[in-house]
């Protein structure tokens, strides 16, 4: 009987485990923060934009250009900003990490953030194939050029 | 001389209330203005998502123009020193800084998303 009781109690448990993880996963997050920064997450398909994305050198085109991306290419960009202040970061680095799901099993995607201008703002941006619709997890790490070490984000991303 | 007491301390007790109830309002009006403006992030937010993931083209046009309108409100709602004031280092004027900044970034991030759509 106590052991029936137990298998219910841990039924129950993984059961609203389960729904709690999908009624969390319905809500999107788009902003972020580390200990110095500010993240904020735009996704785009690729098939919506118009205008190349312009590389802050202005001598290339950003992975290739529009053309180039898959069916499947989603055009992901974050901004960022110092906590103090509110002041845009203009010269890091950063790299970003798309998987499927969220389980740290399944295949990731990993590319450098380029940094570029979009509306005569800095932004930092590159494509992703997302092809399934779903639950995303994205991975953003900063490195400031006026810090040492790095910052990361996690941004939990439903399409 | 009694009489006039009396007036001072029921004068006294009147100013107290009234601060209090002053400072109450100023407190509210921030708690107010913090729900309203993160009811409008996630507005904003969804609004964006469902524009993103529409499939016809023609409504797709009027969500983008409805989201444009959306973030015109935003940057007419928001003050124009987004600097936090002194003295608001307490919880309710420090949330209220805080939404207003990331509502005003997310409606600066959508602005640069359609720039590139266009």
């Amino acid at each position: 009987m106590r052991k029936l009781s137990q298998v219910l109690m841990l039924t129950a448990y993984l059961a609203l485990g389960t729904f709690a993880q999908h009624a969390g996963a319905e809500s999107n997050a788009f902003h972020q923060e580390s200990k110095r920064y500010l993240v904020y997450l735009g996704v785009v398909p690729a098939s919506l934009l118009k205008k190349e994305p312009e590389r802050v050198d202005r001598d290339k085109q950003l992975h290739g250009g529009i053309a180039a991306q898959t069916p499947a290419a989603q055009h992901v960009m974050v901004t960022i900003f110092r906590k103090d202040g509110n002041v845009r970061v203009l010269d890091a680095t950063v790299i970003a990490t798309v998987r499927p799901g969220k389980l740290f099993t399944r295949k990731a995607e990993e590319k450098p953030l380029e940094k570029m201008l979009t509306g005569g703002a800095v932004a930092y941006g590159n494509f992703f194939d997302m092809p399934k619709v779903g639950d995303y997890r994205i991975d953003v790490v900063i490195y400031d050029a006026k810090n040492s070490g790095s910052e990361s984000v996690r941004f939990d991303y439903t399409k | 001389m009694v009489r006039k007491l009396k007036t001072g301390w029921a004068g006294r007790v009147l100013l107290g209330m009234a601060l209090m109830l002053a400072a109450s309002a100023v407190a509210w009006s921030a708690e107010d203005k913090t729900a309203q403006d993160t009811q409008l992030l996630r507005q904003l937010e969804s609004h964006w998502q469902g524009l993103v993931n529409e499939t016809n083209p023609d409504k797709r046009k009027l969500l983008v123009e409805a989201h444009r309108k959306m973030m015109v409100e935003v940057k007419a709602n928001q003050p124009t020193n987004t600097v936090q004031p002194m003295g608001s280092h307490r919880q309710d004027g420090s949330m209220a800084h805080h939404r207003q900044r990331d509502l005003q970034n997310t409606a600066e991030m959508h602005m640069m998303l359609l720039d590139m759509m266009q």
